[in-house]
């Protein structure tokens, strides 16, 4: 791949899933069927406000799903990738692989 | 425990930086869900061990092992919810799963034909050694598809092989003894063999990721 390959390449990445929070997030929940709110702020160690705002985000753009519910009195929030979401990180994750393979052939 | 120091700390701004090092280990995100699955299966291993070694030692069930074994049985209930308030929880993926409950089917089996046949012989108990063999397999497959690590010819591979065949020896010759009444004795096989696949994934994750003070910048 020649350098203009490689810049028009990361031209095409999408921006939303390329954040590095979201993409953290996303590759978790790709690596599961569902997780919940507490585990992702554990794996990113993002704040809940922070957290919250970048999974709105991604919920919106119809990539995950979020799922409200009650175990005793406290709120448990279940997040679930949603085929588009698990297809459109795959395909990010098979272009970042291409770029540093071509990167790092230079 | 987390990789959140490690590989994706805000910066001062509050905003994260990407670097070489932070994508490799954003790579390695399934790995570390991986080795999610091989605590629990360590804590799951150990008291589904311990729960079953008061059962084993005795051959009437005096009240104290019923008591030993039913605390050891609480402390697994809330050794599990300590850890999913505390680390929180995920459900495996379908394939994932799928394997779990193939792997557990062949379990169930071996435990079946154990059972079935006279527990003293040495056959039966090898069916459950066999089941160590593929536990390592199993886990070392897994790994390898997930990471495209470990290598070839690498520690792994050894430990692998040497536990194998530790695990057959071990349960063969214990099996031969009779020793202990054996009743529990493929439980708590199988308890050690959660155990071992939870340090195997350990293990290999401190392999492969960077210490603590190795920190972004």
């Amino acid at each position: 791949m020649s350098d203009r390959e490689i810049f028009e390449e990361i031209a095409t990445l999408e921006r939303l899933i390329h954040e590095p929070a979201r993409l953290a997030i996303m590759t978790a929940l790709s690596s599961v069927e569902e997780a919940d709110f507490l585990l992702l702020q554990r794996l990113t160690g993002l704040t809940k406000g922070n957290l919250s705002s970048h999974l709105t985000k991604l919920e919106n753009a119809e990539l995950l799903e979020i799922e409200k519910s009650f175990r005793g009195k406290r709120t448990h929030t279940n997040l679930k990738l949603t085929r588009k979401g698990r297809k459109r990180i795959e395909t990010h994750w098979k272009k970042l692989d291409s770029l540093r393979k071509s990167a790092g052939n230079k | 425990m987390t990789m959140s120091e490690d590989a994706i700390r805000p910066n001062q701004k509050g905003k994260m930086i990407y670097d070489s090092r932070l994508l490799e280990d954003l790579r390695r995100v399934p790995l570390y869900i991986q080795l999610l699955y091989g605590i629990n299966g360590v804590i799951g291993g150990f008291f589904l061990f311990t729960s079953n070694l008061f059962f084993t030692i005795s051959e009437t069930p005096e009240p104290w092992v019923l008591a030993s074994g039913a605390i050891s049985l609480g402390a697994f209930y809330f050794a599990s919810r300590w850890y999913r308030n505390q680390f929180g929880s995920m459900k495996p993926l379908q394939g994932e799963r799928e394997k779990s409950t193939r792997l557990g089917i062949l379990f169930s089996l071996s435990l079946l034909v154990a059972i079935v046949l006279d527990i003293k012989q040495a056959t039966p108990i090898s069916l459950t050694g066999i089941g160590f063999v593929f536990v390592f397999i199993f886990r070392y497959v897994q790994l390898r598809k997930l990471s495209g690590y470990p290598g070839k010819n690498n520690y792994f591979n050894l430990m692998l092989i040497a536990g194998g065949i530790l695990a057959v020896l071990f349960a063969n010759t214990l099996g031969f003894s009779g020793a202990y009444g054996m009743k529990n004795f493929p439980i708590m096989i199988f308890g050690i063999q959660l155990m071992v696949a939870g340090i195997v994934d350990y293990i290999t994750f401190l392999s492969k990721f960077p210490p603590a003070s190795d920190t972004y910048e």
